[in-house]
């Protein structure tokens, strides 16, 4: 008998009516790099959670230490902490509908023999090529992840599921010095080591130095802005997701909780959560409840169609799991999305700017995570831009403010919806082009 | 090996018994390692959040494991791991040679330190494992319920985290050093709708200190300041956008300090061309009123008198009257430039290296009464923390931004009416020279909840200063 069974029949026995453990078994190999070599490291961690069920009161504890007494002392504090809260009313039992679909790509085995030296190496072409074709670039920092994980669940109405995955994410950052001085960057997340292309990551962190050498703030102004692919991937991701989760719905936080089949988006807006995507960077055959995954249209042709529930979520509204539970082993699961993927359309980014008299294109923020879903405003500070004139990019722009109420952006501002789809972690999204946005400048 | 429970400290040196940290070390050396130090960190806490006066989520946790540095030809190779038994730490050790014989680098090169033994801790009078589940759970709905004042208050989200941090170091020159430090703290989101409008606000306070925290503070109180915040938040209107001259308030000077400035002066940013602030030593960056400091152990901030690598963290003065006077450093960042290191080298947990991170930085108290500061601003904002969260700089390029919470406007010297809470955004350097005057009222606060990104790892710190003055700052409308 495994560990998880063990704790399941141990929370059983000492008072528990329902116990869940859910163990996370992790590899992680991580480099960080600037032109050399920084640090470079491998870790293991083991982390088992115990979720018991006392009647309708509830505890989780978790460990990572991977002893027999410690993980059923965990066990017993669960229990513990169960006895001592209040009821829940809406307690309804762990999840009953245990199974798994079938995906693909989404474990790397020659992640499992890999060398270190292959590792360094990759790494080592990658800083040589920023800095090839004597570009006045420098790599000032980066990080390359490589994880490695195995998932395993088990509750007291089912045996114990699980599943392997991999995902490799890096990131280059670069600094370019030629009179003024100006910074890059690009990273990739995938799931197979040899999706990892150091070139790709090198060209586009070094180009994009080189370009905002002369950036510089614009005054402030209403435009046209086209959204990069990324940063089109995270705003959407960021905003819907957050919207559609059963979650915020229950909890009064989603503005879209009355408009289930009513039309909130510009009709060339189709946009799907597929936690069967082969290859997708979120896919898994079950999620953190060992509920089976599966694909769930979120908005089609501009109407809302469904949200996205976990187990608990889906029993309160008296309806069925999405399969989206999603947790860390020491939290308890709650809605999340698997691949959250916008449906592209058929103009090439190159068309998009050149249709476009006088506009802005955003490559690069940060502080864009403090936009606000719940309100619809939405905010990032722009570290990478241009300005668009008679279809070109021209002036590089820096350090300016790009605000908008997305509500009104998804329903009313939709001007083009590109067709060069790449991921953001698990969000998939093409440039898309807004008709008008504020931009706070000088 | 015997169970690892809430006793604490007990069981904490008990485990380091075991593992014989002496013996792992040696094995280091003897597999060829030129120098190796090893951690054991023992994190055991807690988080209960009530939503909506019930109880949402309780959850506790025991993270403990043991992170191996080994340095092999001046390359430096990390393995950790969980499972303590002796072939997995065995593993461990050749894992982590493996990794520091696979590439070549200097970073393992060490400026010299004091080798010391040192034991340091915040006493707690009350220990939050004593408290029970009970008593914390009911104090917790009782805040959440007085944050509905009004219908107008839709949702309301109170959290309670507090864990007690055990950390033992040693290494092979001979320092071996325990720190044990609790940290707890409640934080709260009150959301207001209005007119088909609704806005969240957000505040909170935490601290290195046992339970009794908790108990010398009104949560009532606290609670109801909350809500009639977001009620006026979610009424105001925001600003047009553009520049102005902005008051900045001692929590969200912190905020700044850290995010625009203090990360620049990290020397491992420096080193690698990352920073704005390589090659500026000695410049006069800030207006004279500008003194800025790292510092380990400070009234209110996070409790850090030791790093990671063993080094004692004292005061460091990075600005003095504006002008760079030095960088944070770990040990191979000192020992690059030649310098001693300050006691920067922070590690999140067992599964993290240690980087260059900052401590307590502040901006240092000026001369200006608050009124003094509003003095000659035609029309400005007087931006303040309370309600926000957040921020994020560009080091590279000396971009940041962060969230300001509920802002006042200033028109002729006078505070006039509130706004909605704004985003701002600067260049480092620009920010620092237009800060024109610097108030005398310093406050620094730590946090459960907040740290600092940095490289994957999330680090406590403490933040603050006095207020100040900006000339000028981009003030973004949502």
């Amino acid at each position: 008998m495994d560990f998880g069974e063990q704790a399941v029949k141990k929370a059983l026995k000492i008072g528990a009516d329902e116990a869940e453990v859910y163990i996370l078994k992790k590899n992680i190999t991580k480099v960080d790099f600037s032109s050399e070599i920084e640090m470079f490291k491998n870790t293991d961690t083991i982390g088992i959670g115990v979720r018991v069920a006392v009647g309708k009161k509830l505890g989780l504890h978790a460990t990572s230490i991977l002893t027999e007494d410690e993980v059923l002392g965990a066990v017993q504090k669960a229990v513990n902490i169960a006895k001592a809260t209040p009821e829940d009313p809406n307690w309804n039992g762990f999840n009953k509908n245990y199974g798994e679909t079938p995906v693909t790509k989404n474990y790397d085995k020659t992640l499992e023999s890999l060398e270190y030296e292959a590792i360094t190496d990759k790494i080592i072409g990658g800083i040589n090529r920023a800095t090839e074709k004597d570009r006045k670039v420098k790599v000032t920092r980066g990080t390359l992840y490589l994880n490695r994980g195995e998932i395993s669940i088990t509750n007291n109405y089912n045996d114990t599921l699980t599943y392997k995955g991999t995902a490799i994410s890096s990131y280059m950052m670069t600094k370019a010095i030629e009179g003024g001085e100006s910074t890059g960057a690009e990273g990739q997340d995938v799931r197979f080591w040899k999706d990892l292309d150091y070139n790709k990551i090198a060209d586009y962190a070094a180009e994009q130095a080189l370009k905002h050498l002369k950036a510089k703030p614009i005054e402030s102004t209403k435009l046209p802005v086209i959204m990069k692919n990324k940063f089109a991937c995270f705003m959407f991701g960021m905003m819907i997701g957050s919207n559609v989760n059963a979650e915020n719905i229950q909890k009064g936080r989603s503005t879209f909780a009355p408009k289930l089949n009513t039309q909130i988006a510009d009709e060339r807006i189709t946009i799907t959560d597929d936690g069967t995507m082969p290859g997708g960077y979120r896919t898994r055959p079950f999620d953190s409840e060992g509920h089976p995954t599966q694909k769930t249209s979120l908005i089609e042709k501009g109407v809302l169609k469904n949200f996205l529930f976990d187990n608990y979520r889906a029993m309160k509204a008296d309806t069925k799991s999405t399969g989206n539970a999603r947790r860390d082993y020491f939290q308890i699961p709650a809605p999340s999305l698997n691949n959250f993927i916008i449906k592209p359309g058929t103009s090439s980014l190159e068309d998009m700017i050149k249709d476009t008299k006088k506009g802005f294109f955003i490559d690069r923020t940060i502080g864009e995570w403090l936009s606000r879903p719940t309100s619809g405003e939405m905010n990032a500070t722009v570290t990478h831009g241009f300005l668009i004139e008679n279809g070109e990019l021209t002036q590089p722009v820096n350090n300016v403010i790009v605000a908008g109420n997305f509500f009104e952006i998804l329903k009313d501002k939709i001007d083009t919806i590109g067709s060069d789809v790449a991921n953001n972690d698990h969000t998939y999204s093409p440039a898309i082009k807004i008709s008008e946005m504020t931009i706070a400048g000088k | 090996m015997k169970q690892i429970d809430v006793k604490g400290m007990s069981s904490f040196t008990e485990t380091i018994k075991q593992l014989e940290p002496e013996k792992i070390i040696n094995k280091a050396l003897k597999l060829g390692a030129s120098y190796a130090d090893v951690r054991y960190h023992l994190n055991i806490n807690e988080q209960i959040r009530v939503e909506n006066k019930s109880l949402e989520d309780y959850k506790s946790q025991n993270f403990g494991g043991l992170g191996l540095r080994v340095v092999q030809k001046g390359a430096v190779g990390y393995a950790s791991t969980s499972d303590l038994s002796k072939n997995n730490i065995d593993r461990t050790i050749q894992e982590a040679l493996k990794l520091a014989k696979s590439f070549k680098s200097n970073k393992g090169n060490f400026a010299d330190t004091k080798t010391m033994k040192l034991d340091k801790k915040v006493s707690m009078k009350i220990n939050h494992a004593d408290i029970s589940p009970e008593e914390k759970v009911k104090l917790l709905i009782e805040t959440n319920k007085a944050a509905f004042i009004k219908e107008n208050i839709k949702n309301v989200i109170t959290v309670m985290g507090s864990s007690v941090d055990y950390r033992y170091f040693l290494s092979s020159d001979g320092t071996q050093t325990t720190v044990e430090v609790p940290l707890i703290g409640i934080v709260e989101i009150s959301v207001a709708a209005s007119n088909g409008k609704m806005d969240s606000m957000f505040h909170g306070h935490g601290a290195c200190s046992g339970f009794e925290f908790v108990k010398k503070r009104d949560w009532n109180d606290f609670s109801v300041d909350l809500s009639e915040l977001a009620l006026r938040s979610v009424q105001a209107k925001a600003p047009p956008p553009g520049t102005y001259p902005v008051v900045v308030d001692p929590r969200l000077v912190g905020i700044l300090v850290h995010e625009a400035f203090g990360h620049a002066a990290e020397a491992d940013l420096v080193f690698t061309g990352t920073s704005t602030l390589k090659d500026r030593l000695g410049e006069q960056l800030a207006n004279e009123q500008v003194t800025v400091i790292d510092e380990g152990v400070i009234d209110g901030g996070f409790y850090m008198p030791i790093d990671d690598e063993g080094t004692p963290k004292g005061k460091t003065v990075i600005l003095d009257k504006g002008v760079l006077k030095g960088y944070m450093h770990d040990r191979n960042s000192a020992q690059v430039l030649s310098v001693s290191p300050t006691g920067n080298g922070r590690a999140q947990d067992f599964e993290n290296q240690t980087q260059v991170r900052m401590t307590n930085t502040y901006i240092d108290d000026g001369k200006f009464e608050f009124d003094e500061l509003l003095e000659g601003i035609k029309e400005g904002i007087y931006i303040k923390n309370k309600g926000s969260g957040g921020g994020q700089v560009e080091v590279g390029a000396g971009t940041f931004t962060f969230n300001g919470g509920e802002s006042i406007m200033i028109r002729n010297g006078e505070l006039a009416e509130p706004v909605r809470g704004v985003v701002i955004s600067g260049a480092i350097l620009d920010t620092l020279k237009t800060v024109d005057a610097v108030g005398n009222d310093l406050s620094i606060s730590t946090s459960f909840f907040g740290g600092c990104g940095k490289g994957g790892q999330t680090a406590k710190c403490g933040f603050g200063g006095p207020h100040i003055r900006v000339q000028k700052m981009t003030v973004g409308g949502r």
